[in-house]
This record gives C-alpha cells, structure tokens and sequence, in this order.
C-alpha cells in the first residue's frame, strides 16, 4: 500500500508520474479510436466500399459480386452473374461449395432454382433460363454465421469454380 | 459503414431531443451522460443476448458479468497497481487557491465545474473561498474550503 502523497496540507492519493502516462496512453486510445471509425466508414468491417469484390472479371462466363469483409450474423448477398449461352437445355447449373454454404445460411435465392441437387462437393443449383442467349443474374441471399476467414468456391457445374475468401468479423 | 453513420444519427437525435425537454426531465444526470448509458446499452443488448433468449442464456451472461465485477474487485484490493490502472488515481487541480490550469485542461474540467462542486457540497460563492480542488477518481470535483469558509 502506497503513503497517500501531501499536496500541502491535503493528504491525497495523486501520482503525478502515472497520471502523466494515463494521459498519453488515453490521447493514444482516441487516435485508435478516431481510425476505427474512419475504417469502418470505409468499409474495413464490412458494409462499405473496401468489402466490396469481384470474383472472376465481367467477361468472364461466371462473374461474382460479394463482401470480403463482413460480420457474424449480419446479411449479405453474392451476386453470381452468368454470361450469355452458359446454359444447357435452357437451364443454368450454378455449383457452389459445400464448406461454405455449412457456415452460412442461405436466406433466400433469387430467382427461386428450379431443382437443388446434392453433389459430393457442393450443392448444384438449377435455374431455368427464360432467355438463354441472354446473361442474367442469380442472387443468393445470406446470413453469416459464426467468425473468422471463410473460403468458398462458385461456378458453372463441370467447370473449374471461382474461388473467393471472405473475413467475417466476430 | 452505416453502423457508424446510425450511431452518430442516433446520438445526435436522442441528444436534441433531451436538450429541447430541457433541464426538469433529467435533475441527476446530464443530457450527455444519459444519451451515452441509454444507447450504449441498447447497442451491447443484441450482442450479448445473441438470439438466444432463453432463460439459461440470461443466467448466464449475469452470472458471468457479476462474477467478472468480484474478480475485478478482488484483484483491485490485492495489487495497488492494479487497482491504480483500472480505476485511475485523483488530482489536484487547485492548491491554496491556485489553479493547476494544466491539469484543469488535460481533465477537461472548468472553472464552472470547480464553483459547481463548491455549491453542492459546501455551499460556497466565489473561487476565492476554496483551498484545495480535486478531480477523484470517478470524475467528480471535490472541494476543501479556506478555514472559516463554507458550512
């Protein structure tokens, strides 16, 4: 137990020597805070414009638009666009991974597949194609669920998929 | 991004809308205070509770929140250090009558905080009638006053 310090005649529990440090560790704590909020305005975690990305380009026959950062129960959507004539009897075939679908859940698919077929690997969603020769666009809805680095493929059943990696923030 | 941009929104608002009730809706606690335990709680809330509303669920975070405030205190009273880290220590922002005016602004506390704190517990008038100003470790000004001084 430390001797309370005399300031005068007042018997005071001051230490000037931490008080001095408390200070600068707090200026120190509002710069951080100050870049916290500055990165999450950005978008560094997540709903923002660094968590957007792109797997694959655009011309690409399969092209995804997803969050590379994003949160644990917070919702989000991969875009998967299709190319013009990627389809098969007038039906598009959109494989997607088994271990990333296990740590998300999918809310809602848009447009609704026709069928959902169990693969080994992943699940092969078809959709029919009102105009094949047109390219369209199939969006999954998610919810994310649990923390940390996910990593998930996309693409046209038989093909080699897109591979993307997502962070999610506990 | 919008997290951020609907915590200013929400502070801002809550914070208009108190200061234009005015001061008779809140005597104890000022309008800033109250914003700032009002939202931080509801924020805190859903991540806490995490959809799982069940009774052992709140059993649990209670216990758990209760029993880190014992371990806290236990480790206060054993190590001084420990205790000047997590709590912060006082300081002397007015000496026989004079200010510290360094510490007053590294403290953000005023002047009118000093008078403020001379009123409520002394009930003194003028800077000129208190001794010794001190911010304690809660934040709270306390105030000596010169011999004869105050009542």
């Amino acid at each position: 137990m430390t001797e309370p310090q005399r300031v005068g005649d007042l018997e005071v529990h001051q230490d000037l020597e931490f008080q001095r440090r408390a200070w600068v560790v707090q200026r120190v704590g509002w710069a951080v805070m100050l870049l916290v909020v500055l990165a999450a305005l950005l978008g560094a975690f997540g709903r923002g414009p660094l968590a957007k990305a792109q797997a694959g380009a655009r011309g690409d026959p399969v092209w995804m638009e997803y969050e590379r950062f994003t949160r644990h129960a917070s919702l989000g959507t991969l875009k998967v666009h299709l190319a013009a004539g990627v389809a098969q009897n007038g039906k598009a075939r959109v494989w997607l991974d088994r271990k990333y679908i296990q740590g998300v859940k999918i809310e809602d698919i848009n447009p609704e597949p026709e069928s959902v077929e169990a693969g080994q690997e992943g699940l092969v969603y078809v959709f029919s194609l009102a105009d094949p020769a047109q390219p369209t666009t199939v969006t999954f809805h998610v919810q994310y669920d649990g923390y940390g680095s996910r990593r998930g493929g996309v693409g046209l059943a038989g093909r080699e998929p897109l591979r993307f990696s997502q962070f999610v923030f506990p | 991004m919008d997290t951020i941009i609907r915590a200013c929104s929400v502070y801002f608002l809550l914070l208009l809308i108190f200061r234009l009730a005015g001061k008779r809706t809140l005597s104890q606690i000022t309008t800033f205070d109250l914003v700032l335990t009002l939202i931080i709680s509801e924020a805190i809330q859903e991540a806490l509770v995490d959809q799982d509303h069940s009774m052992t669920n709140a059993f649990l975070l209670v216990v758990t929140l209760v029993g880190l405030n014992v371990l806290m205190s236990l480790i206060k009273q054993r190590s001084k250090p420990a205790e000047r880290l997590m709590e912060g220590v006082p300081l002397v922002i007015m000496e026989e009558g004079r200010l510290n005016r360094e510490h007053m602004e590294k403290e953000r506390v005023d002047e009118a905080d000093i008078l403020e704190a001379a009123r409520e517990f002394q009930g003194l008038e003028r800077l000129d009638q208190i001794r010794y100003a001190v911010v304690e470790k809660s934040g709270k000004v306390t105030v000596v006053p010169k011999q004869g001084e105050g009542g």
